[in-house]
């Protein structure tokens, strides 16, 4: 078991978009390498405690679709479409992502960016949800809105409920 | 409101830098619109307008009886948004220390190849 000890950082830089950053201690062709290869994914993408890919399989090409499937406890089901638009290893990917069930959270533009620094790599992650996608959630099931805003201000109402 | 209406009315309250140091003054106990109002420079109206998001989110409830109508805050809707939020970091906390431990079999592999 590995004790990085790197902090995870999600925030919300809009309403639409959620920033997710994290430092890996390893060269950045490995770090783009472990997002792109089925074999590396299927061995961490895995979600909570219980589940596991039934499918991972990834065309790596400008216009190529990623399929991951997931099961889970009670043979729960989670499935998730994905289709690249830049390939810039090991710098970028960006793509386009929709999950099975979720159609209030989907699509989703992704945007991931490996910087190599000093013996590390910095990912950052930036997931944009469609407006009008956003605005539906809203009204339907309210995830999309929620999940933006609240990772940002929960961390910091968290902050200001400390006792002092 | 069913349940990931309640919490995104959850959130949406919890967005707002008024309506956290409304919560966090009524941490502290129960308080009158009257009190709430007062460190913001805020009218009564729009402190009231902030006031019914919170309850409308189940953060707070009022009490209907007494002539006062003291806020007070409910900590069952605060701490059902604080889980589904640790749910997610916790998520994304495994997949990423799961990646570690990969990336140390894979460094390892490429050292053992270059010897």
């Amino acid at each position: 078991m590995t004790t990085s000890g790197h902090r995870l950082i999600v925030t919300a830089p809009s309403e639409t978009e959620i920033r997710v950053e994290r430092d890996f201690d390893a060269p950045v062709d490995l770090v783009f390498d472990c997002y792109t290869k089925p074999e590396y994914v299927a061995r961490w993408l895995t979600g909570p405690e219980g589940w596991s890919f039934s499918k991972c399989e990834i065309d790596l090409s400008i216009g190529g679709e990623y399929r991951y499937e997931w099961t889970g406890p009670d043979d729960a089901f989670l499935g998730l479409t994905g289709e690249f638009h830049e390939i810039d290893r090991p710098d970028q990917l960006v793509s386009t992502e929709v999950f099975d069930d979720e159609e209030a959270m989907g699509p989703m533009l992704v945007t991931i960016q490996f910087s190599a620094l000093v013996e590390k790599t910095k990912m950052t992650q930036v997931i944009l949800f469609e407006s009008r996608a956003a605005r539906d959630a809203a009204a339907a099931s309210g995830m999309t809105d929620g999940l933006g805003m609240s990772l940002d201000s929960l961390d910091r109402l968290l902050g200001e409920l400390q006792p002092r | 409101m069913n349940e990931s209406e309640r919490l995104d009315a959850t959130f949406i309250a919890l967005a707002d830098p008024t309506r956290r140091a409304i919560l966090a003054r009524l941490i502290e106990g129960e308080a009158t619109v009257m009190e709430l109002a007062e460190p913001f420079d805020m009218s009564q109206p729009a402190i009231s307008k902030h006031l019914k998001m919170l309850e409308r989110a189940g953060l707070i409830s009022r009490s209907r009886d007494a002539q006062r109508r003291p806020c007070k805050i409910e900590g069952a809707a605060l701490k059902e948004a604080t889980d589904w939020l640790e749910n997610y970091r916790k998520v994304w906390e495994a997949n990423f220390s799961r990646l570690d431990d990969l990336l140390d079999d894979l460094k390892a592999q490429r050292k053992r190849e270059q010897n």
